[in-house]
């Protein structure tokens, strides 16, 4: 656990400062931003996929099943009442030679990571795994 | 409310371009929304993802879940990206007629 500390500086723009990174939030300039970096839902399901990449990553080296280079794609819906993320699309492409059974495992890997366990259980994250 | 001229009709967008009256939506509309969003034309492929959202739409009067628009057109997310570069949301909805779907804040 670290401190993040989030500095105000102009507008929707802030700077995150997470140990020794720093960053820019923001929002597009079509939502009355300007655009200087990712906007927070785009950040939430940033930390979904890349925690699910992790979790992928060791499922995979634990089993000895080629992973490298793997990709997530990723995008979210927004619900209302209240206003939230009500729905997040995942999808994996792993790299050739992982035999079915074992896609459903790494699957599993992917929807078991913390993130995922940190969503309410009403945000629907639907995975899709393929080649 | 900014206006656009599209094919010698004027219609009333918001900010974003979005048209209005969503009933107000033709074909014609969809071609020359394309070209504000960067496409010169519009593909079969096109079509077919504009044409489940404007139907489900009328349906349900909201989108559809993302994956179902895949599912559906049997296009992969990433793909449906390379279609409409703002995405399945604000790039496809678009120029379904659908309303602009709203983000953080």
């Amino acid at each position: 656990m670290s401190l993040i500390t989030i500095k105000h500086e102009k507008g929707y723009r802030v700077t995150a400062t997470v140990r020794n990174h720093t960053f820019t939030v923001d929002m597009p300039a079509d939502s009355g931003g300007t655009n200087a970096g990712p906007e927070p839902l785009e950040l939430l399901t940033a930390a979904l996929g890349s925690c699910m990449a992790m979790h992928i990553a060791k499922y995979c080296a634990m089993a000895k099943l080629p992973h490298e280079g793997f990709t997530i794609d990723l995008d979210y819906q927004v619900a209302e009442d209240p206003h939230r993320v009500g729905s997040l699309t995942v999808d994996i492409t792993m790299p050739p030679g992982i035999p079915d059974k074992r896609k459903d495992a790494v699957k599993r890997a992917a929807l078991h990571c913390t993130v995922k366990n940190s969503l309410r259980e009403n945000t629907a994250v639907d995975v899709e795994i393929g080649e | 409310m900014p206006i656009i001229e599209l094919n010698g009709q004027k219609f009333e967008v918001d900010e974003d371009g979005f048209i209005q009256d969503t009933s107000n939506w033709s074909e014609d509309i969809a071609r020359g929304l394309a070209k504000t969003e960067g496409i010169e034309n519009l593909t079969d492929e096109h079509w077919k993802v504009i044409k489940y959202l404007r139907g489900y739409y009328q349906q349900y009067q909201v989108a559809p879940p993302i994956r179902m628009l895949c599912k559906e057109t049997g296009f992969k997310l990433k793909y449906i990206y390379e279609l409409f570069p703002t995405g399945p949301a604000k790039g496809a909805c678009k120029l379904a007629g659908l309303p602009k779907p709203t983000g953080c804040v």
